[in-house]
């Protein structure tokens, strides 16, 4: 016997009260990992990445309110902008409104695009080619063409909201992406939803790449220079601003996740002391009897501590293991949410340090008060 | 039988403060025990012949006078140095037998080898020495539930003697035994200190089991009141 497995024996004494414990805490890391994923989904820029070489812009006073179409061509002759495309959110209804069929739909310039996120996205050159060259064509994410189980050739199908018209999007490509977020989407020419609506000259927002991420703040300030005191102002900051202000317009959502996130670490670590305490304090005659026969307290304590690991680790792993299931695999999102949950290895990392951090705490108060006891006063506890 | 001091207790008091009041449970007690010697300890309730078992063993320190085992005065050792001298030197009995009820009786009797360097073959050859001298190397497997008192009593000696201490310090062992199963002890008890030369001392309140030990000292109040 080693004394890993005397620890695991220790923590299974009480099979129920263990199994509970367990469910508890893989349940409450459950939801910090579901409020991590969250978190990630809304706050997807990264500083250091390509989309530093991207600028956005859009109505100045809400981005439900359109730019006219004219602006293309002024934003293309703004020095060190090197491509744009009108980048329009679409909406609208698949098949119906479950959250199996939510997706992001976006018209977009299909040549442009593809400079835009050049070395993000790739996809077969036949199929890129044979997008840019249909007017009804799309092109899908990987991830989302496998959940949707489309084939390239099918024909897509979107009643509009926002537009009053219904798409029917010949599927042309399946891109795969860097960012597993981006494979949740659908693009479609900008020049078809055009047509359908009648040739309105409206667009959603410009999307553009610039030379250098240095002269973003040049850019932006040109464009919005040359929009001033005209009907449709604009607005241009990066990608990842446009994502924090996007972010912002919901409220204080992440504080209020991250305040939720917190009470359920409380009361995490109140469950796991609690239950450690009461799973220590019914063996002070054997802990007393351990060190009479030669258990240091250090020994007694490292096993404790050990024991309490384990239930988090277990709980981690089964919090992890639902996790995987049910966003990696099986692409659970909750209702109204535009980016997938995933678990990524920095939610788990968030989980398991939480886990593990509670783990310690937990086996520590209890531990350290079964390595100070006192033998004598330990057995005296039977006689 | 080895001739020899083993445990030598010279002027041993032990109080304890209670608010204000302070208890005197030993009282200058003077005691030589040989080794290879088999000592009772009896006396009523409250004489304080426990807390001078604990004493002994190392499990407690006194308030005053000196505890020397082998020549050592383990009462001047620090804590972590008393836990490892009584690792390899003292074995325990208890009363109530005290075995850790989620292993079986080979792991319980494996538990005091876990803190030696000896190799997993070492242990287990240790242990089933043990187990067979106290006739249960049928009994490996079995749990502390699923084995009758005096089972497990016995796989409690055998703990006690696995890593082969040169004491035995007994509570009360026959204590919560029927007849016929602390007679088993006892005579368990008498063939360790005859074949093994194990040093035994026993606290009991019972004379058929004092009578198996070569020497019976009485306390009262926390003096040896006769040999």
């Amino acid at each position: 016997m080693k004394l890993w497995r005397f620890v695991i024996k220790s923590a299974l004494r009480n099979k129920r009260r263990t199994f509970l414990t367990i469910v508890s805490l893989a349940i409450s890391l459950f939801i910090v990992n579901t409020l991590a994923s969250v978190i990630r989904g809304f706050d997807g820029s990264d500083p250091t990445g390509p989309a530093r070489f991207r600028l956005i812009s859009r109505h100045k006073v809400s981005l439900t309110n359109p730019l006219p179409e004219s602006y293309w061509e002024k934003i293309k002759q703004v020095p060190h902008v090197e491509a744009v495309t009108p980048w329009s959110w679409f909406g609208g209804v698949y098949k119906d409104s479950s959250w199996e069929n939510q997706f992001a739909r976006f018209s977009v310039d299909p040549e442009i695009y593809f400079k835009l996120v050049e070395g993000e996205v790739t996809i077969p050159e036949d199929q890129k080619k044979a997008f840019i060259e249909d007017r009804r064509g799309g092109i899908a994410g990987k991830s989302l063409a496998a959940k949707q189980g489309w084939k390239i050739g099918d024909t897509i199908s979107i009643k509009g909201d926002i537009y009053p018209v219904t798409i029917d999007v010949v599927l042309r490509g399946i891109f795969t992406a860097k960012k597993v977020d981006d494979e949740n989407n659908l693009l479609f020419q900008h020049m078809y939803l055009e047509e359908l609506t009648g040739r309105k000259g409206i667009v959603g927002t410009y999307w553009m790449r610039i030379d250098s991420p240095e002269n973003s703040a040049a850019v932006a300030k040109t464009i919005d220079t040359m929009t001033e005191n005209s009907d449709a102002e604009t607005l241009t900051e990066t990608e990842n601003q446009f994502l924090a202000d996007f972010v912002s317009m919901m409220g204080n959502v992440k504080g209020l996740i991250s305040a939720i996130g917190l009470c359920v670490g409380v009361v995490i670590l109140m469950l796991a002391a609690n239950t450690m305490a009461m799973a220590v304090r019914e063996r002070t005659t054997e802990v007393a009897v351990m060190k009479a026969i030669g258990f240091t307290p250090g020994k007694i304590l490292g096993l404790i501590v050990g024991e309490s690991l384990a239930i988090g680790l277990l709980s981690l792993a089964l919090a992890c293991g639902m996790g995987f299931l049910l966003y990696n695999v099986m692409d659970f999102r909750l209702p109204g949410l535009w980016t997938p949950m995933v678990l990524t290895p920095m939610t788990v990392l968030i989980a398991a340090t939480i886990a593990i951090g509670i783990s310690l705490v937990s086996g520590l108060i209890p531990g350290i008060s079964a390595a100070r006891l006192g033998v004598v006063e330990g057995l005296r506890k039977v006689a | 039988m080895p001739s020899g001091t083993l445990i030598a207790i010279e002027k041993v008091s032990k109080h304890y403060q209670r608010d204000a009041l302070v208890i005197r449970v030993l009282d200058g007690i003077d005691i030589t025990i040989d080794r290879g010697d088999f000592l009772g300890l009896m006396g009523p309730s409250g004489s304080g012949k426990t807390t001078l078992l604990n004493l002994i063993a190392g499990i407690d320190r006194p308030t005053s006078g000196r505890v020397v085992v082998e020549g050592k005065e383990i009462s001047s050792l620090s804590d972590a140095a008393l836990t490892r001298w009584r690792s390899s030197n003292v074995g325990f009995i208890f009363q109530l037998y005290n075995l850790i009820p989620v292993l079986s009786a080979f792991e319980n009797v494996e538990l005091p080898l876990l803190l030696t360097k000896l190799s997993k073959r070492q242990r287990r050859e240790h242990v089933m020495t043990a187990l067979t001298l106290v006739g249960l190397a049928d009994r490996t497997s079995h749990y502390p539930r699923q084995l009758s008192g005096g089972q497990e009593q016995r796989v409690a000696i055998a703990r006690a003697i696995v890593s082969d201490p040169a004491l035995l310090v007994a509570d009360e062992p026959t204590g919560d035994l029927d007849a016929k199963s602390a007679q088993e002890i006892l005579d368990l008890l008498g063939k360790l200190n005859t074949d093994l030369k194990k040093t035994i001392v026993m606290v009991t309140h019972d004379p058929h089991a004092a009578e198996r030990a070569h020497k019976v000292m009485h306390l009262d109040k926390g003096v040896l009141t006769r040999n």
